[in-house]
């Protein structure tokens, strides 16, 4: 049995403005106000800003991102991934910083914390439709501490930007990380190791 | 039921236990992260306090009358409160609460992650709300701010948009007024010149004169069309007329333009055109002497045949007319740039046959004004055929015949002109010398008597004085102190009914409302053509006569 998820506006994924207001702050910050222009125009998006908890199609999203890549010459998961990388600031902080302390105060705790928050996240803003999240905490060959992240989504392609925001997180927490994916599955499931990048050194 | 410590720590993290004597027994360990210094044994109104329900509390029992009550919390020194509900135990009340944080900026101080909350347990997803409402109101200052700021510019703009369009517009009156002034004395002392002259020899050189100023006020009048069609400032005005009146026109018009050429000029009319048609006249006279120029230009000799015919169209039924010469025809490769400005069909043109190449790029500008087009077909050597369809036709056809005149050819050029006899007292406001000496001269010529003024001011003292009687009013409309149109508004103000025929340089349909509106009778153009002006005296005294004649029955 399938059900309308609350934000099934005629069959159409959608996405918070956030999203594509981050991204563009995001293109704004690292590559300039040239480049939104012309990755905007490349993407036929005529609005000149976002607004943050209005929703839009996921397509609009997915078209920002491909304008962008072929614009900045990153293959689609490298600009997804450097995205990712910059999500804590410009996306999750930027307004939102207060609530998403309640995440946790150390990478550990908020990676433990992950589903639990999209979860809640979903709940208040039922246009959202996070993916969701198991934790592993293991340990790699060498015994060294580190966490096994299980994903699933129901949208596609996005594994590559996990893998940035891990790492942005760890930068946030200082606690550098390396993250890896150990598996994916048609890009809606993944499973990410994610390693302190000390013990690499 | 009764819950375990472990289960009221799992699912109320931030309860308080007290027992009858309102001591603290327990506290969740949620509460105990908010409040570390709270210790077990504390009397419960030592760190809190009762804000809802408004009452003390003083007895466990008051507790346990407000079982079926929400209640909030404060905690003195804090910036939160406890919100949710007691439960009766046996042997005291446990407060099942959770904090309630007014504002998300709270949470760093408090310093507790979403684990510190039970699963069951909304707060962290009010606070989500609450943060997502501050970022909308947030992102609404700053869209409103914005746009405020655009909107300021966008005035800033339009004010310098109409500042600018003003000024050209301006611009323009004031360079057609400079052009035209020379231009009206050069042709029509040039005029007057060859009528006196005696000499075959004279008279040819004054007559390249008059024939090389008509020219250069047509590219000049050509200039100015382009440059108020495309500044947007040149209007039409739909009217009503017949297509005689049109063909009358035409017909004159080759006269005057094909000199000594061995022409004919032709009309053929299909049965089906209306008699009557609505569009801008003058637009209409404008592209078809355009297209009459061209074809004498380029057709060495021949004929020239003019078509009309009604066609249907996407748009309706149009009136065509279809100018056909027999002339040099031009190149395919050529006929894409012909209706754009400046360009002639060839360079060596320019050279042989003159022109700003102008004339195209107007006609067809202003004939897609009117809702219709122009089109060429053309064969080298043997002919061209201009054809402007019009969006005109508004009414059935009727069965009024349409009068055809006599072919007309070449009839030589150069013929003496015939001054009517207009034994009138006119008064003529003009400031410019030069002009003032031609018009007098003009007058005197059609046996006319002739009074001057040489400012709008100067006229309307001249003609509202007594004993003051003029057959007809000559004003000028550009003149300093006082403009003709307020000079001739002012005369009627004082009850002079005396005809005004204004004269002016700009011949756009806002002057000659504007005139209208000031109360005179006719509208001219400069350069001055006397035949023009002498029919304009001779119909504007008649009329005044007869309507004076009517009163006086």
């Amino acid at each position: 049995m399938t059900s309308q998820l609350p934000g099934d506006q005629k069959g159409q994924r959608q996405m918070f403005g956030l999203i594509n207001r981050a991204f563009e702050r995001f293109i704004l910050r690292d590559y300039g106000a040239e480049s939104w222009n012309a990755i905007r125009h490349a993407a036929n998006i005529e609005a000149s800003t976002f607004i943050s908890m209005d929703v839009y199609d996921d397509e609009m999203s997915f078209r920002l991102f491909e304008a962008a890549a072929q614009h900045l010459a990153y293959s689609r998961d490298d600009l997804l991934e450097r995205f990712g990388e910059s999500w804590v600031d410009v996306g999750a902080s930027a307004g939102f910083g207060p609530v998403m302390r309640l995440g946790g105060s150390n990478l550990t705790d908020f990676i433990l914390n992950l589903d639990n928050l999209h979860t809640r996240l979903g709940l208040t803003f039922s246009a959202l439709r996070p993916p969701s999240f198991r934790v592993e905490l293991t340990s790699s060959a060498d015994h060294s501490p580190c966490i096994r992240l299980h994903y699933r989504s129901d949208r596609q392609g996005l594994t590559s930007f996990v893998v940035g925001v891990l790492r942005g997180l760890g930068k946030h927490f200082n606690e550098p990380v390396d993250v890896r994916i150990e598996q994916a599955t048609q890009g809606r499931q993944a499973s990410f190791l994610v390693q302190p990048l000390s013990r690499h050194e | 039921m009764e819950l375990t410590k472990s289960e009221w720590e799992t699912l109320f993290p931030f309860h308080l236990a007290l027992n009858e004597q309102l001591a603290i027994v327990s506290v969740g360990p949620g509460l105990r992260k908010l409040l570390p210094q709270l210790t077990t044994g504390e009397l419960f109104g030592e760190r809190f306090a009762l804000e809802r329900p408004s009452t003390d509390i003083n007895s466990i029992d008051v507790l346990k009358s407000l079982a079926n009550t929400v209640i909030i919390i404060r905690v003195r020194d804090e910036p939160f409160s406890l919100r949710g509900q007691a439960v009766i135990k046996a042997n005291g009340v446990t407060l099942a609460v959770s904090p309630w944080i007014s504002s998300p900026e709270q949470l760093p101080h408090l310093g507790l992650q979403l684990r510190d909350f039970a699963l069951h347990d909304p707060t962290p997803e009010l606070l989500f709300m609450m943060q997502g409402t501050a970022k909308s109101l947030q992102e609404s200052r700053e869209l409103s701010y914005e746009l405020h700021q655009r909107s300021t510019q966008l005035q800033l703009a339009m004010h310098e948009a109409r500042t600018a369009s003003l000024a050209k517009s301006q611009f323009l009156a004031n360079v057609s007024h400079e052009l035209r002034t020379p231009m009206t004395a050069i042709l029509g002392y040039a005029e007057m010149l060859l009528d006196e002259l005696q000499d075959s020899h004279q008279r040819e050189y004054v007559a390249v004169i008059h024939n090389q100023g008509r020219r250069l006020l047509a590219i000049m009048d050509d200039v100015l069309d382009l440059s108020r069609i495309e500044s947007g400032k040149l209007t039409v005005q739909f009217e009503y007329f017949t297509v005689n009146e049109l063909l009358r026109d035409t017909e004159k018009y080759f006269r005057a333009e094909v000199g000594i050429k061995p022409l004919t000029f032709r009309i053929q009319c299909h049965a089906n055109i209306p008699s009557r048609v609505h569009t801008h006249r003058a637009s209409v006279m404008q592209i078809l002497k355009h297209l009459i120029s061209n074809a004498i230009k380029f057709t060495p000799n021949g004929e020239i045949v003019m078509t009309l015919e009604a066609i249907d169209s996407k748009q309706g039924r149009m009136l065509q007319i279809a100018v056909t010469d027999t002339g040099i025809g031009i190149d395919l490769e050529k006929r894409h740039d012909l209706f754009q400005a400046f360009m002639q069909a060839d360079d060596s043109f320019t050279r042989t046959y003159g022109g700003a190449g102008l004339g195209l790029a107007i006609s067809r500008r202003l004939a897609r004004m009117l809702g219709g087009d122009i089109e060429v077909t053309s064969e080298l050597n043997s002919g061209s055929t201009f054809s402007l369809t019009v969006d005109c036709i508004t009414a059935q056809v009727e069965s009024l015949p349409i009068e055809r005149g006599e072919e007309s050819d070449s009839s030589g050029g150069n013929t003496r002109f015939n001054y009517p006899n207009l034994p009138y007292s006119i008064y003529v406001a003009e400031d410019a010398d030069i002009n003032r000496t031609l018009i007098k001269k003009l007058l005197e010529l059609a046996g006319a008597t002739a009074t001057f003024g040489c400012t709008g001011r100067a006229a309307v003292q001249d003609i509202t004085a007594e004993q003051q009687s003029f057959d007809l009013i000559i004003m000028d409309i550009q003149m300093p102190e006082m403009d003709g149109c307020t000079a001739t508004r002012l005369i009627r103000e004082a009850g002079i009914n005396t005809p005004i025929i204004a004269l002016t340089a700009n011949g756009q349909e806002e002057d000659r409302v504007a005139c209208h509106n000031a109360g005179a009778n006719c509208f001219l153009t400069k350069p001055i053509d006397r035949e023009v002006l002498y029919g304009a005296i001779a119909d504007q005294i008649e009329q005044y006569k007869e309507l004076q004649a009517t009163v006086a029955h």
